[in-house]
């Protein structure tokens, strides 16, 4: 930033900032740290559609969420995972702290319906998290699930492959989840009132949030396990479950 | 009560083809050996042509005069239409056929704000669908029927000024059939005051009774019920185009008519449209039909119109269309605003049964389902889907992945296996005999997956789950 700008904006309290607008936003704390920090409204953005685009399946896109989600249900509050790609494995949810009967699982196969039905969802404002796996979609459908969700003021998730990335999307977030160094991280593609950069999830949160014991130690601090050589030795515990 | 009559005096014409009105157009009527203009178009008007005109006068006036006949049938279809588009403003709206609609419009004061804006709203709509329109308010239907159909545009409000305004009618404006009329000219009666200034029982014996009621009923000394228009259980309308439409742009108009007639139909039965059909008709071909389904029953005519006009944008035609139809398929109840301030988003109606219900009609009732843990410790067995209403037991178990495949399959990636085996075997008493060593791997990529081999064949990897 400007050194002189910094320096008015310093001196200047009332000075009103861009980004007030954005963290006045109802949010769920996200259970990391950093990711609360960087997000503008201080966690998952609730009326608005987060986009997240993995490189790989079983990096932890999806436990990403589980702190959140254990928080939503927990309350009482209902949650819908959308055409998930796979079961979703109760022993593991459950693990997370996951009230499983407020967790609703909907097949619905094809994108299409996959749309369809979170829009629906969304649009109820019966639900406080839906998450959706979508391959196939365009600006304008992602715009129809943004104003839903804003409509039923409901924090939505969608996960797109991460081909998608260079498509227009009219959403409130989009980041790309990618494994660096063990680590699990995410970069900011666009975020509606805040600052586009990368965020480094703390492996200790991570394994936390899991739940069960991580039966995989984390490697002493400083020491740098290069991905490409695989070593004999198990690789620091992190961008795991 | 105060009525409202809406006289469409040009309707067989104004329902034609507007595109050539630079010709002179009439509509004739057959009466018996008899044939005379029953409306003409504005050209026809300036060169002289009244309605009523003997056809041999007409052509002896404008020779080049374009006459079609008086379809009865198809009157009957442009009135029912613009029946159902005045329930936009009345609830008790009464057609006089041919060509006159007769609204209630005392309880609506209120609701439009007046009588001018109301007539307003009208006139907005008669312009847009370039109708000539005449109309009168009287406190009486017939006589505001009188006024609309002499093409005096009379706003009476009470019964004083009525009978003030009633003395100075000519007797030739009223519905009497020919035989009455030539009595009433050759006795010197001009005017309704003459006419009333007469002993009742002595102008029933000279002209019948039908005469004596029909002025009781003008001044309101004789009740006068109107029975209301019933709409149906369901909208079916259509209507011929004057001409065919080459693409779907041109049906912009006369689909604006429809929904016109939808929106009245919908707000007399206080029901929105989930599903309409468009039904295109065309020439010795199949329909083509267009499904408008909608997330919430609305009855917004712009948002139908709007959402109409996108589908018919995209459609490519085959063949000119003929007529087109609006049907509903699907009615329901609107969603209502919620009026508590406090209750913001959960105030839009529906409860989760009803989301629930909605996604079952069109996913399948299977698709529904939560995940449950069982009691079980074989991977396949140890989640299940449970109804909504079950309650699970939560037990906590060892480090297991988010995503289980629904069939393991072979792993021919090298991965790096982080964990000591873990032991299930379990399940020989039925057909699902498990024994498997279960490892925690990753890929070079960084994933990690929940993968096993079978002890009586180690050399295989099976990919069973995804620490997504």
């Amino acid at each position: 930033m400007d050194p002189a700008l910094d320096a008015l904006l310093k001196s200047q309290p009332t000075l009103w900032r861009g980004r007030d607008r954005y963290s006045e936003q109802a949010s769920v704390p996200t259970g990391f740290s950093s990711l609360d920090k960087a997000l503008p409204a201080r966690g998952w953005c609730i009326g608005g559609v987060t986009e997240l685009l993995a490189s790989h399946q079983g990096i932890g896109e999806v436990s990403l969420l589980l702190p959140a989600l254990s928080r939503v249900t927990s309350e009482g509050q209902w949650a819908a995972f959308i055409n998930p790609p796979h079961i979703p494995y109760a022993p593991a949810l459950g693990n997370a702290g996951i009230r499983l009967d407020r967790l609703l699982i909907i097949d619905s196969r094809d994108d299409a319906n996959t749309l369809w039905a979170a829009e629906q969802v969304l649009r109820s404002g019966l639900f406080a998290s839906v998450v959706a796996w979508v391959a196939r979609s365009s600006a304008q459908k992602q715009r129809r699930l943004q104003l839903a969700a804003e409509t039923g003021r409901t924090w939505a998730t969608v996960y797109r492959p991460l081909h998608t990335r260079k498509e227009h999307s009219p959403v409130a977030a989009r980041m790309r989840l990618s494994i660096v160094n063990a680590r699990l991280v995410l970069d900011m593609i666009k975020l509606r009132g805040g600052s586009l950069q990368s965020i480094i999830i703390d492996p200790a949160e991570f394994d936390a949030s899991q739940g069960a014991e991580w039966p995989i130690p984390t490697a002493p601090a400083g020491i740098e396990l290069s991905c490409a050589s695989f070593p004999e030795a198990s690789r620091p515990g992190s961008g795991s479950c | 009560m105060l009525w409202l009559a809406l006289h469409f005096p040009q309707l067989p014409i104004d329902r034609q083809d507007h595109s050539d009105a630079d010709e002179p157009r009439a509509v004739v009527l057959q009466e018996g050996p008899r044939r005379r203009i029953l409306a003409c178009n504005a050209v026809a008007t300036a060169s002289g042509v009244r309605p009523g005109l003997a056809l041999k006068n007409a052509y002896a006036i404008v020779p080049d005069l374009v006459t079609s006949d008086y379809d009865e049938v198809q009157q009957q279809g442009h009135l029912e239409q613009l029946t159902l588009w005045a329930l936009n403003y009345s609830s008790w709206v009464s057609p006089e056929p041919p060509d006159t609609i007769l609204l209630e419009v005392a309880a609506s004061l209120t609701l439009f704000g007046g009588l001018e804006p109301l007539l307003e709203h009208i006139h907005r709509h008669v312009r847009q669908q370039r109708l000539t329109l005449s109309y009168a308010v009287a406190p009486v239907p017939a006589a505001a029927l009188l006024f609309a159909r002499a093409g005096k545009r009379q706003q009476i409000l009470d019964r004083q000024s009525l009978a003030a305004k009633l003395a100075t009618v000519p007797v030739t404006w009223l519905p009497l059939d020919d035989f009455t009329l030539k009595g009433l000219r050759q006795s010197g009666i001009r005017t309704l005051a003459e006419l009333r200034a007469l002993p009742a029982a002595a102008l029933t014996r000279r002209f019948g009774s039908a005469c004596t009621t029909f002025l009781y009923k003008l001044d309101g000394r004789l009740p006068d019920p109107r029975a209301a228009y019933q709409a149906a259980e369901t909208f079916s309308q259509a209507l011929d185009l004057p001409l065919e439409a080459p693409d779907t742009a041109a049906l912009a108009f006369p689909l604006n008519r429809l929904l016109g007639a939808l929106g009245g139909y919908l707000k007399a039965r206080d029901l929105g449209v989930r599903h309409l059909d468009i039904v295109l008709s065309h020439h010795r071909r199949p329909d083509t039909r267009i499904a408008l389904m909608f997330l919430d029953a609305t009855a917004n005519t712009r948002h139908l119109f709007r959402v109409a006009t996108e589908r018919l944008g995209k459609l490519v035609l085959d063949a000119p269309v003929i007529r087109l139809a609006l049907k509903s398929a699907e009615l329901a109840d609107l969603p209502r605003q919620g009026t508590d301030l406090f209750l913001k988003n959960k105030a839009q109606g529906s409860t989760i049964e009803q989301v629930l219900d909605r996604l079952s009609a069109r996913l399948g009732r299977g698709a529904l389902y939560t995940a449950m843990p069982g009691d079980d410790h074989r991977p396949e067995k140890a989640w299940m889907s449970a109804l909504l209403e079950h309650q699970p037991l939560p037990g906590l178990w060892p480090a297991r992945p988010v995503w289980l495949l629904r069939e393991p399959r072979p792993l021919n990636e090298t991965v790096q296996l982080h964990t000591l085996p873990e032991r299930i075997e379990n399940g020989w008493w039925d057909d699902a005999d498990v024994r498997r060593d279960y490892f925690i791997a990753s890929t070079r990529d960084g994933a990690y997956y929940w993968v096993y081999r079978l002890r009586q064949a180690p050399g295989q990897l099976w990919l069973h789950g995804l620490f997504a």
